[in-house]
Formats: C-alpha cells, structure tokens, sequence
C-alpha cells in the first residue's frame, strides 16, 4: 500500500492549475503531432520537447509525460480514416479500423473504440506501474537475448493469423520483408550487407516511409477507381456526434480484448527492447485465438480494442525499467530519457529512493494524461470524420501531398519520398494480385530484433543451439508455447487428412 | 550556361588567390560570418549529435560569441554517410558556412565503409574526450579481472556487451592484446550502452563496457563494478579508481579515446577555420558549456584548436586504418 | 481523357514470383558467397546467416507461388490506367520539388489537379489548397520546423 500512499502524494504535487493546464496543453500537441504520418512518436516527443523548456521542472515533466502518452493515441487516427499509419503499432489498427470506417461506414465508432481501448489499456498498464513498478523491471531483466530470441519467434508466428486467404503468397511476401530489413548497416559486425554500393542504402530502407508508401500510397492509388463513385455522400448523414457514439453492445465486444491485451502490453513493454509495436502485433494475433463477432480485419471492433490496448499498456509498461532502471525500451524512450535528464530527473536504481517525489508525480501524471487525453480526443473526433465526407476525387491529391510530406520529415530528404513511392507502387501491384501486404510490414518490424537477438544468443551460447532454446526456464517455457502454436496447423491438416479429425466449416 | 559556369570558376579561383593572399594575416578577425550557417548533425533529433550540436548552439548565442544565425540541419540518410559527404564536397562559396558534427564514432564507420576520408574536411576543433571501463554485475562469476584472466586461460568463454563503433575497436585492441580468440572472449553489439548494462544487470553477460558517466549512477547503486580500466593510467573518480589498468597484470595499456569534435568542409578557407575554431574554443571555455554538457555527461574536457584538432583526428584515422588492415 | 477506360491486362500473379525468386536468389548468392554463413573462429553466426535462410525459404516458395499462379483461372490482373496517373504526378513533383521548391510544387500541383484534371470549382480548389498549406507549410515547416527543399532557384537567388 506504501506505493499507493506515494501515488497519492504524486497527485497532490501534479494537481495545480499550472500543471493540468500544462498537462492538457501536452496532451493536445501530442495528439495532433501523433496523427500526422511520418512523425510518429520518437520525431514527434524529440520535436516538442523544447516546448517543455519555458516550465518549471515538475510541470515541464508532467508535461512531457502527458506528450509522449498522447502520441501514443494520435497514431490511430490517421490509419482509420486514411489507411495511413501514423506509427508502426497503428499498422495493426489499421487493418481493422480502416475497414470499419469505410466499408461498415462506421467511422465515429472505430475512432471511439480505438480511444476507449487506448484508455482501459493505458489504465491497467498504470495500475500494474504504480504497484510493481521497481519488481516488473527485474522481471524484464530476466529477458536476455536468448529468451527474447524465441519471445519474437512467438510474435513472428503471429503472421500466420494474418496472411489471409492465400497462405503462400503471404509468407511469401513476409519473406521478402525479411530480407528488405536486413538491408543497410549489421549491427553485430558493425559492416554493411545488401547496400550494392548505394551510400544511402547503408541507412537502410526506413520503416516510416516504407508503411506509408506500402499502406497509405497504394490506397490513395486504388481510390482512383472509387473516384466516380457517388455512394460515399450517403454517410454524411450518419457524421453526428450522436451517430458516432459507441452503443452498450460495442462496449460489451470492445472491453474483454482490451482488458486481455492491456495486462498483456504492460508486460511486453517491460521486456527490453519489445516496444509498443510487438505489443500490438501480439495483441492482435492473441487477439485471434477469441470470440469475434465480425472476423479479424473486416472491420471488427475486438480487433481495434486488442491492438490498441495492447500498444497503449506498452508504452505505461516500459516506463518500468525506465525509470526503475534508466533503461529505455525504443528510441521514444530514450528522447523521453534525454527529456527527464535534462531537468535534473535521473531515472535509474536510485531514483524511487532519492527523488520520489518527481518519479510519482510523473507517474500520476501519465494517469492524467490518460484520462486528458482520451476526453479531448473525443471532442475532435466529430471533427475529424468530416474528412471522410470530403468527395474521393478532392481528397485524392491532399492524401497525395501529406504521403509526399510524411515520406520526407522521416528522413528529412527525397530518399525517404522515393522509398515510399517505390513501395507504394509494389503495394498496390500486389494488393490487386492478391498478396496482402500487412505479414510483408510485420515481419520486417520484428525480424531484425529477432536477428539481432538470436545472434547474440549465438554469440553467448558458443554457438550451440541448445543453448538458445533451453537457456533457461523462461526460454523453455517460450519454445514450448512455439512448437505448439506452429504445430498446431500442420497437426489439424494431417489429422483431418487421415479423416480423424472434421473438417471444419469456415465461420 | 558555359558563361556562367566560366564567371563561376574565375570567381572560385579569384577566391582561392584572395584567400591564399591573405593567409598570413591568419587571425580569427579576417573573417565574419555575413549569411546563415548551416550545421549539419548526423542523427535525429534528440539523439546525441543533436544534443552536442544544440548546446554548442545555445552558447554561441547566449555567451555573445557570434551573431550569425546558426541552422542546424539534420542528414541520416545512410547511418550519416551522406551528410558527411555533403559536407566534404561543399563548394568554396559555402564552405565557409557549413559545419558538421563529427565524433570519433561518426569517423569509424566512414572510414570503413566509405571511401570518405578526414583529409576532405576540416577539423576545427576537439571539444571533448571520453574513456572506457570493463564493469561486472552484482552477482558476477568472475569478481575480478584476475579472475576473468584465469577462466578464460582455463578455457572458459567470457562475454562482454558493448556498443557499436568505438567499442568494438576498444574490444578488438584488447584481444589483440591479451592474444586470444573470438570465440574466447566474445562481444555482442548493442545499439547503445544501456543496452549493453541491461545485458549485464540481467546476468546475460560476464562483462559491460560504459564510459563512466553511463555507468555512473549504477555504480552507486552497487549494481556494477569497474574491475578493468581501458586507459594509460587509472581514473581518479573515487568510485572508478579501484580499478587497474590493464599494465597491471603485464600487458600493454588498452586505450581508444573517444572524441567529440567539429570540422568543415575541405574547400573551408584558413580565415573562417580560425574563426570558427576560436568561436568553439570561447563556448568550451564558457561556464553554460562546462555545467549543461561535460559535467552532465562526465565528459573530460578536452580542447584541441583546427590545427591540433587536424594532427589529432588524421594521427586517430592512421591508427585506425593501420588496426583494420587498409 | 480517355484514359479513365484504358486498362490493360497483365499477369502479375505468375510475374511476382518470378520476381521474388529473383530477390531470394540475389540475396542468396551475396550473402552464401560473400559473406558467408558460419564464422568457425567466433563461433557464431555471420551477417549472411540468418538473410541465407530466409532467401532459401523465399526461393522455394516462389515456385510454389509460381505453380499457384500458372493453376489460378485468373491470372491476368486488370490495371486501369488512369490509376497510375498518381505515382507519375508524384515524380513529377519529387522533379519540380528540386527546381521550383517543395512548397511551390505542392500548391502547383493541387490546383492542376483539381482544377484542371478534375475540373472543380474554383471554391473548392482553393478550399484545398488553404488545407494543403496548412498542413505543409503551417504543421511541418513552421511549427515542427522540418525543412524543405527549396528549389535550386531559390537557392542561387539566396546564395
């Protein structure tokens, strides 16, 4: 209860005028900063940071928290009305979101859901933040290379749930994102591979614009074909406030998954290095093994509320070894680090101990920032549905010009517009063939971590592979859990082959 | 066209003789920057370039050291090898207002991977030097140095995480120096240091290479150790100075310095050099300097005019291609 | 224009893994033969490791793909040309992004394309093109301070 007393005592520094007006101030900034694609949230926290510079230090913090939450709720927004992810967590929320926006002309209920999901999974990673905090960092520490290794094989499999109807041409596709990935700079021999000479494929091929070209570019090309389609002036009608809000049946679908996903999330965030990102993948596959009441990625409510929940949990739960042990789990987190640093906060092992009253007030000040910003997200979503009434042939080019924009803040040059041309094209090329791309944009998030890792773990183990997979009960546990999810497919084939089992009928 | 391109080379060479001519004046007031300056960082914003580039900044303005309006330009293309080629090729009519931040870790990987060289810039001055320590966990195996020496001569394997750039170089110094293998005495790269402790704290690996102000506060903290010094002689912080050089046990000193530092383009004339030079060695001098950045960061500050800066960072890129075989 | 009618029938399905077993087959040999696979010194794993495996895997399911393709009733894939007016707009615009500015071509090109392919009100365009530079110039360049190319006029001009 001694952490609850000192999370009481956060509040009492963090609720000052000065301080909610600051907090507000962040969230709003952040929101907006995290819906524009080709920010995201490590450019859009690096950005506003200087904002923080004019306060003083409890309000500059509690600011800076509630920017580097809101950031995480902004990334929604783009990929459900545009297909266009903001981030690369929001590529899972978009794969249900978008379709339910448009084709189940429910646009106000997607961005809702996506809120409220946002909200009860942030919640939870909060709560499990203020009374484990210090002990869920050790528990990430348990994670080594190894461990992690065979938790990312886990999410890998988690394409399996998403290629769709033609499996081949998914894996396929995940295939080639794998060896996209490993373009540009080898970290473990610190060499370059698979640049052919080109300066600026020694960077890589960056993930920003690549999603937007992939997602958001091909999209703009296939609604050249909706182009004269006069149906989409029926929605308008339905754009109210009150023709937006969720009705006590979506509450019902859209609270288990988001509730499963958001104690999940709390605890990949905490795993080092994991992220928001494989939050939601992992959201969204565990997602699959429950109760839908419309299938994943036609527009489902569980599947935005699973995915959301999942990467909003995530970013509570890695500010666990953050400020427990100074260790940052992404890039955002180390700019936050940098952020906290620089006024005079030095999260790490002494930190609960020398300076509690910044590291609770902080804290307390994501649990307003929370509540901030799902209320003001709420109030511009009536707003910002107004763009799907927009006739396809306007907003035709303004999508255009914001993926040409987006492609070029990533990198700050034409590299990043031409990556995202090129993979705009491909996108939409395969689209129309029928290969999905979303395994193609998964795998190339996670296969380089799992690269990484498992190399690392080589390097531990002397090379043997026992020495990976049974490192330790954690490792065992997880490679367990991997054969039987990978099994369990080729399993039922054989099974209902040799006619033991049914051959289910497709839902 | 071509009469342009004329005017514009009898411009340039007017220019390089203007410059040549005046050479001997050689003082910082034979330049004064009239446009705005371009400083190109390498990494993105919020990354440790940046909060290099941006202090420097902050001091040029506030401690009145120069009017000229200062825009910092971010190029990662290719983990920042464009940038710095940008930056080496910038012509004579901008080269006088271009500067890059360039670190001991942005050379390594230039000189490996590229054909880019130190002798296409011009280094301007050296702000800041930084070491290395060998640090253990809490609950090690090995509790010393002795001890990691024993057990990998008894053909045990030791681990060490690090960073990338600077720290493998650190590491392949130091094998090379003990004279054994990869395989025994392995390193895994992180993308950063905190990566590396993490490794460390969670017991994954025997051994973390910091430089002292990423180790500080978990020293304090009792979670690492320093049992290795990689310097010519032993750090005086009192939580670092229990730890022994590797002379101690009969072996050569380990030393890769880490350096902060700004050059120029190559096409930079001598006067701005000297300008710039001054300008940067009034912000490391300046007490904003000291207090936001070097003590912040534990940084030994070090610093080195253009021309020392220039003996110090070609005699660096000698040593480094001599170790990578070029 | 007639071009919102012209389509032209490829067939992708049995192209794109041709292509994919081309990529596989690239990666393949750099990392196989350049890299290598397996470092016996370190005792571990090289950079062409784990990109050898995968481009293995890719090869092999590019024929399966391949097969797939051959036996689909409709392989032929219908691409309607008018579509690939906006990859050819944007290169024009990366183009003109050098010469004229970025924030120049954009509003250029918004009012070209509205205007003069779309053939819009005047009210309408201009009500896109105040949105368009909102988002550019008003959140981009000003307030999140991202630069953008000027054009090499503008640049002579300032010097």
């Amino acid at each position: 209860m001694e952490n609850f007393q000192m999370l009481f005592h956060g509040f009492t520094v963090v609720l000052s005028l000065q301080n909610i007006g600051a907090c507000l101030l962040g969230a709003v900034l952040g929101l907006v900063v995290g819906a524009m694609p080709g920010i995201g949230s490590l450019a859009g926290v690096a950005l506003l940071l200087p904002l923080t510079y004019k306060f003083n230090p409890t309000t500059a913090i509690i600011m800076l928290g509630a920017l580097y939450y809101s950031n995480m709720y902004g990334g929604s927004f783009s990929a459900i009305l545009l297909n266009i992810p903001g981030d690369s967590p929001a590529v899972m929320t978009a794969l249900d979101g978008y379709p339910m926006a448009t084709k189940r002309k429910r646009p106000g209920q997607a961005l809702f859901t996506a809120n409220m999901a946002s909200f009860v999974g942030g919640t939870i990673g909060m709560i499990i933040l203020t009374f484990m905090g210090p002990a869920l960092a050790d528990v990430g520490l348990h994670f080594g290379p190894a461990e992690m290794a065979v938790l990312l094989l886990v999410a890998m499999t988690s394409i399996g749930w998403l290629v769709g109807s033609n499996p081949t041409n998914g894996v396929v596709l995940s295939l080639v994102g794998i060896l996209i990935a490993s373009i540009g700079m080898d970290l473990q021999t610190g060499s370059p591979r698979f640049n052919f000479g080109n300066i600026y494929l020694l960077g890589g091929v960056k993930f920003i614009p690549f999603v937007i070209g992939t997602v958001g570019f091909a999209q703009v090309m296939r609604l050249m074909d909706e182009k004269e389609d006069t149906t989409k002036s029926e929605i308008t009608e339905k754009l109210t406030i009150r023709g937006s809000l969720l009705t006590p049946h979506d509450f019902k679908r859209l609270l288990p998954p988001a509730i499963r996903s958001g104690i999940m999330g709390t605890f990949v965030g905490v795993l080092p290095g994991a992220g928001a990102t494989t939050g939601a993948f992992l959201g969204y596959a565990m997602q699959r093994a429950f109760k839908n009441e419309d299938p994943l990625g036609s527009g489902a409510v569980e599947g935005i509320a699973a995915c959301e929940a999942a990467n909003n949990a995530a970013a509570a739960g890695s500010f666990a070894p953050l400020l427990a042990l100074g260790i940052p789990g992404s890039g955002t987190g180390a700019v936050l680090l940098g952020g906290l640093m620089m006024w005079g906060l030095n999260p790490g092992p002494l930190l609960f101990t020398n300076e509690p009253e910044f590291a609770w007030g902080l804290i307390a000040s994501l649990f307003l920032a929370n509540l901030l910003t799902l209320i003001i997200a709420l109030g511009i979503i009536p707003v910002l549905i107004k763009i799907l009434s927009v006739p396809v042939k306007v907003i035709i080019p303004i999508i255009m010009v914001v993926c040409l924009v987006g492609g070029y803040s990533d990198t700050y040059s034409m590299y990043g517009v031409i990556i995202m041309l090129i993979s705009g094209i491909c996108g939409y090329v395969l689209e129309k063939s029928g290969f999905s791309t979303a395994p193609m944009l998964l795998a190339f998030v996670l296969a380089p971590l799992l690269e990484d890792n498992m190399r690392k773990a080589f390097v531990i183990s002397g090379g043997s592979v026992s020495g990976v997979f049974f490192n330790s009960a954690i490792s065992i546990v997880l490679t367990v859990v991997f054969i039987a999810i990978a099994a369990t497919p080729i399993v039922r084939a054989i099974l209902t082959k040799c006619g033991v089992l049914k051959v289910k009928k497709a839902k | 066209m071509k009469k342009f391109l004329a005017v514009a080379l009898v411009m340039m060479l007017s220019l390089a003789l203007f410059a040549n001519g005046t050479q001997e004046g050689g003082a910082a007031s034979g330049f004064t920057p009239t446009k705005d300056v371009e400083w190109t960082c390498t990494s993105k914003p919020g990354g440790g370039s940046d909060i290099f580039t941006q202090q420097i900044k902050d001091a040029l303005k506030t401690q009145g050291i120069t009017d000229a309006n200062v825009v910092i330009s971010y190029v990662t293309d290719g983990g920042g090898e464009v940038g710095r080629l940008q930056v080496a090729m910038t012509g004579k009519n901008k080269a006088d207002y271009t500067l890059l931040t360039f670190n001991s870790g942005d050379l390594m990987p230039m000189v490996k991977n590229t054909d880019n060289r130190i002798e296409n810039f011009t280094p301007l001055a050296v702000m800041a030097v930084d070491k290395q320590l060998l640090f253990i966990g809490e609950n090690a195996k090995y509790k010393t140095w002795q001890e990691v020496l024993d057990a990998i001569k008894a053909g045990k394997k030791v681990v060490i995480a690090g960073s990338k750039g600077d720290d493998i170089e650190t590491y392949n110094k130091l094998i090379a120096e003990l004279g054994v293998s990869e395989a025994q005495l392995s390193y895994i790269t992180n993308d950063s240091t905190s990566g590396a402790i993490t490794s460390l704290l969670g017991g994954h690996v025997d051994l973390c290479m910091s430089k002292p102000a990423a180790a500080a506060q978990y020293v304090e903290a009792g979670k690492m150790k320093a049992v290795l010094a990689l310097s010519e002689s032993r750090f005086t912080a009192p939580s670092l100075k229990d730890a022994p050089t590797l002379s101690e046990f009969g072996y050569n000193n380990v030393e890769v310095p880490v350096w902060r530092g700004v050059v120029g383009p190559k096409a930079m004339s001598e006067e701005a050099a000297a300008f710039w030079s001054e300008c940067l060695r009034q912000v490391s001098e300046s007490q904003v300097w000291q207090e936001n950045y070097i003590a912040k960061n534990g940084l030994v500050s070090e610093f080195k005019d253009y021309k020392a800066a220039k003996e110090y960072m070609t005699q660096y890129q000698a040593d480094y291609l001599k170790s990578l075989g070029k | 224009m007639d071009l919102k009618n012209k389509v032209i029938k490829v067939p992708t399905k049995i192209i794109i893994p041709v292509i994919t077993f081309i990529i596989g087959a690239i990666f393949f040999s750099i990392g196989a033969f350049e890299y290598g696979f397996w470092d016996s010194v370190g005792q571990k794993p090289t950079k062409g490791f784990f990109p050898v495996i995968i481009a293995v895997g890719l090869m092999a399911l590019s024929v399966l793909a391949f097969v797939n393709g051959l036996r689909d009733k409709n392989k032929m894939v219908e691409f309607r040309l008018e579509n690939w007016l906006v990859p050819i707009a944007l290169i024009l615009m990366i183009l003109s992004s050098m010469v004229f500015g970025l924030v120049l071509t954009v509003a250029a090109f918004i009012v070209i394309w509205l205007k003069v392919y779309e053939k819009q009100s005047w009210k309408i365009v201009l009500i896109a093109l105040a949105i368009v530079l909102f988002i550019v110039v008003g959140c981009f360049n000003i307030w999140l301070g991202i630069d953008f190319p000027m054009g090499f006029i503008l640049d002579m001009i300032i010097g």
